[in-house]
């Protein structure tokens, strides 16, 4: 490995998974960084979970070879301690109380009873439980019992997060709260793998993406680079009163690929930059343009498709495939 | 091995906040004691016999369908991934709740054999060894019950892992849970020239560690 190169906390190789004559996970192979957010995105049943609790240790007959931190599960028996799991559909002993969860879950993860008096409030305030802690889980609503899933996966410190479905069931003010916490995390080297199915979450939070259908990966990569995949190169749109009469004089530009008048709109013209241009210089040249021209500008936006395009394209892809 | 110990106390307290188990543990030495009030002149009929027929006869029964129904229940809402994703093996999961059944069902035969000889303590209608033969007697059906008991909890155990519906749980473990666990208490009846309740130990704790590996492999199988 050469200097510099960045090493997969996690590693998936050819990993296949079987159900009787269903192939739920068919030759994954990815990696994710240390730090890094990785997206898993794909339909209902496309094998977002099997990959997952393959990940955890939940599903162990497959093929392929899974490593954390460069190991195989069978190399180190004290590997999950690495890995702290939000899982999708699981309950809880309702007999319990939050406290008493997350001190079983504690000990039973090897930490000590004193870690646990000063992490136990800790990990409740972080996921916004704070006065929590007495009440018993069988009262709790669904939102709280989603953050005391998260609760419990942040319980050890673990420097790799497995979360399957986190945003599920919470309000808007508890999804905002969950990525802020995805991101800190992330900011702190705690590398997360999470599964969605809602775009703009993963949009909002991801480093990077995978996107898998019908159990095989369809794509791998960031957002960016996904994104210019399906669109070309970079692009703005631009509302300017007096923009239409000039559509042939910005083509012309030479770090310019297109310029498309709105079907709809006179005003509004869709510029696309030459594939592999530095978005900078195509800007630069396009607002001394639009200056020598005295184009009035009403409105102008960077040209981001939206990760649903990429998505439904690969994924449609494998569809009709 | 600590897990094991942690899943133990951790089951137990689960067990012990339940209210079927505590209901076990008041209400079975209440009903000697409520029968002593009822029925105070009885005769020759020793309560802490009554106290020992009370255990054997509900303990077995109440083991298979409390541990069934707990074990569907649990696993229908998939309780034991949080467990499994962490250094926990699942055979503990399975020891652990039989081992903490078994404890709290202890109590509660103790419990009801304790009231049985205070009652009959208060009443002392009997001379000592008599007392002492009767205390002997119902020991050795306290210990013959707990055989019987430990094969219904066993059997409750894996009824509960193999059926999904927790009312089917229920019905399989009051027909199978009890019928399996008379096996313990019937050499004592057919067998002559043995010692009933050494036999009785001996298959109760051979037909439990069989039983109890049938779910360990049960539960192995079992998707999380």
């Amino acid at each position: 490995m050469s200097k510099g190169e960045t090493v997969p906390v996690i590693e998936f190789c050819n990993v296949s998974k079987n159900y009787g004559m269903i192939e739920a996970l068919k030759d994954a192979t990815f990696g994710v960084n240390k730090g890094e957010i990785f997206g898993y995105i794909g339909p209902n049943g496309a094998g977002k979970t099997t990959t997952l609790k393959i990940l955890v240790g939940l599903i162990s007959n497959h093929s392929g070879d899974v490593k954390i931190n460069g190991q195989l599960p069978s190399e180190n028996p004290n590997i999950n301690r690495l890995i702290g799991y939000l899982p999708q559909d699981v309950g809880f002993q309702e007999w319990r109380t939050v406290d008493h969860a997350l001190v079983t879950f504690g000990l039973l993860s090897g930490m000590t009873k004193a870690d646990l008096v000063e992490r136990v409030p800790e990990v409740l305030k972080i996921v916004g439980l704070p006065d929590a802690g007495k009440r018993k889980i069988k009262h709790l609503s669904s939102g709280m019992k989603q953050k005391l899933k998260l609760a419990q996966a942040l319980l050890h410190n673990p420097p790799i997060l497995i979360l399957d479905e986190p945003l599920s069931g919470l309000d808007p003010t508890s999804r905002w709260q969950l990525k802020k916490i995805i991101r800190e995390l992330s900011e702190t080297n705690v590398t997360i793998l999470f599964s969605s199915h809602i775009l703009d979450d993963v949009e909002d939070i991801a480093s990077s993406i995978g996107i898998i259908n019908k159990g095989s990966l369809a794509k791998v990569g960031k957002p960016q680079e996904l994104q210019k995949e399906l669109m070309g190169g970079d692009g703005v749109e631009v509302t300017s009163p007096n923009i239409g009469e000039k559509i042939k004089q910005i083509e012309s530009l030479s770090l310019v690929d297109s310029a498309v008048l709105n079907e709809f709109d006179s005003t509004q013209i869709t510029i696309m930059f030459i594939p592999d241009v530095n978005l900078d210089k195509g800007l630069i040249q396009l607002m001394d343009f639009f200056v020598s021209n005295q184009i009035i500008i009403h409105n102008f936006n960077y040209l981001k498709p939206s990760l649903e395009k990429v998505y439904l394209k690969y994924v449609m892809e494998g569809d009709s495939a | 091995m600590k897990s094991l110990f942690i899943l133990l106390w951790d089951e137990f307290r689960g067990f012990a906040k339940s209210k079927t188990v505590i209901a076990l543990w008041i209400g079975m030495p209440l009903v000697i004691i409520v029968m002593h009030f009822l029925n105070p002149v009885q005769g020759d009929f020793p309560m802490t016999l009554f106290s020992g027929i009370v255990i054997a006869s509900i303990g077995g029964l109440l083991a298979a369908v409390i541990l069934s129904s707990t074990m569907a229940n649990e696993i229908n809402a998939n309780v034991y991934a949080l467990f499994l994703i962490r250094p926990v093996k699942r055979w503990q999961i399975v020891i652990a709740k039989y081992i903490a059944f078994m404890f709290s069902l202890t109590i509660a035969a103790l419990l009801s054999f304790t009231s049985g000889i205070i009652v009959d303590l208060i009443q002392s209608p009997l001379p000592s060894e008599v007392f002492k033969a009767i205390i002997s007697y119902s020991f050795e059906n306290l210990l013959i019950s707990l055989s019987a008991m430990s094969i219904a909890c066993a059997a409750g155990l894996v009824i509960g892992m193999l059926v999904k519906s927790v009312a089917m749980a229920v019905i399989l473990s009051i027909y199978l849970g009890q019928q399996m666990s008379v096996i313990a208490i019937l050499p004592g009846y057919f067998l002559e020239n043995v010692d009933p309740w050494f036999f009785s130990i001996g298959i109760g704790l051979a037909a439990t560690v069989i039983i109890l590996a049938l779910g360990i492999f049960v539960f192995q199988k079992k998707q999380f």
